[in-house]
């Protein structure tokens, strides 16, 4: 039993480590090569933890040498479009200027049902407004609405505004992050001087959001009185 | 650090391991194989206490080597050795012929164990 309890413990660590080598694409969108290493990594991983008579290196080799060789293909698509399309194919257009390509559907095998469950995980439900559409290489579809009936941006509109990033998350439940404060041109004695305004420490701060023109957000820690 | 250098310091750790894994495979194999002989020998035209001796010897070796090849070999075809192993002091003293039959046997057990971790095309086919 204690074999099994250490040889998960390590079997974690060293999984965690091997998905953070394969990058932040593995825990989002699969690319075919990046599923595959995937599934074999959790198939492989279980062997040596069900079967004690299985030597864990039996199960590290494999999952070390599959990331490897994930990491270095992926380095080699950046370097070769053709290998890219090899390793992880290439988008193919389904909806073109609002006609279905239904050889494309075919090819792809992909149903009716298949398409619209896709359209309306991209708010569209009805197919008539709909200009392009791209199935990805993840196999998610992109879409392109027409632009009669698509949300109009504050330049159709004609408003004025001005570009400006989202507010940064300073402080967080009293921890202070000095690199969301270098990002907005702030320091740590503006916080504490925004913190003493509101008549309590950093310390007790929950939550400070500011952006770069100093307009800040801030919810101090329940209890706090 | 570079994903890529990490990889391939990775590879060729594993590559490392696995090569010295074998190498260290043949080697132990092929001196445990000169004990198995001992015992056989001695079993055959021997005297009781030099097959006593050769019989300590190649368990105190095979405990020694039981630990090294757990780390690469399923420990089911490496506790048949020993159950093999515990048997030749009383096949011997009851005079069985047994006895140079579970020798050879365990021999062979030996050999087929490093035969499976060599690269061969049909062991990796």
């Amino acid at each position: 039993m204690l074999i099994v309890f250490f040889r998960a413990v390590i079997l974690y660590a060293l999984i965690i480590f091997a998905v953070r080598l394969m990058g932040k694409r593995q825990i989002g969108e699969l690319q075919p090569s990046e599923l595959v290493v995937t599934i074999l990594m959790s198939n492989i991983a279980t062997l040596p933890i069900e079967d004690v008579s299985i030597p864990m290196i039996m199960g590290v080799v494999p999952i070390f040498t599959f990331v490897c060789l994930d990491v270095f293909m992926s380095q080699l698509a950046m370097k070769s479009r053709r290998l890219r399309k090899l390793f992880s194919g290439e988008p193919k257009i389904i909806i073109s200027e609002g006609k279905i390509d239904q050889k494309v559907m075919h090819d792809l095998r992909y149903t009716v049902d298949d398409l619209m469950e896709s359209l309306r995980g991209c708010d569209v439900f009805d197919i008539s407004q709909v200009q392009l559409a791209v199935v990805e290489t993840t196999g998610k579809i992109t879409v392109c609405r027409k632009s009669t009936q698509d949300t109009p941006s504050r330049s159709d509109m004609k408003l004025k505004t001005q570009d400006a990033d989202p507010p940064a998350l300073i402080v967080a439940d009293g921890d202070i992050s000095e690199a969301a404060l270098r990002l907005i041109g702030r320091d740590r004695r503006w916080v504490e001087k925004i913190a003493a305004a509101a008549g309590a420490e950093p310390e007790d701060i929950f939550i400070l959001t500011a952006d770069k023109q100093g307009v800040y957000t801030l919810i101090r820690k329940e209890g706090f009185k | 650090m570079n994903r890529a250098v990490v990889c391939g310091v990775l590879m060729a750790v594993i590559a490392a391991v696995s090569v010295g894994s074998v190498v260290m495979l043949d080697r132990s194999t092929e001196h445990i194989l000169g004990l198995i002989d001992a015992v056989t020998e001695a079993g055959e035209s021997g005297t009781p206490e030099e097959v006593e001796d050769t019989i300590a010897a190649l368990e105190d070796y095979w405990r020694g080597h039981y630990i090294r090849l757990s780390v690469i070999v399923q420990t089911g075809a490496l506790n048949d050795i020993s159950y093999a192993l515990a048997k030749l002091r009383p096949l011997y003293a009851h005079n069985a012929d047994d006895f140079i039959a579970e020798c050879r046997g365990i021999r062979r057990w030996v050999e087929l164990i490093c035969e499976g971790q060599l690269p061969r095309v049909y062991s990796v086919l």
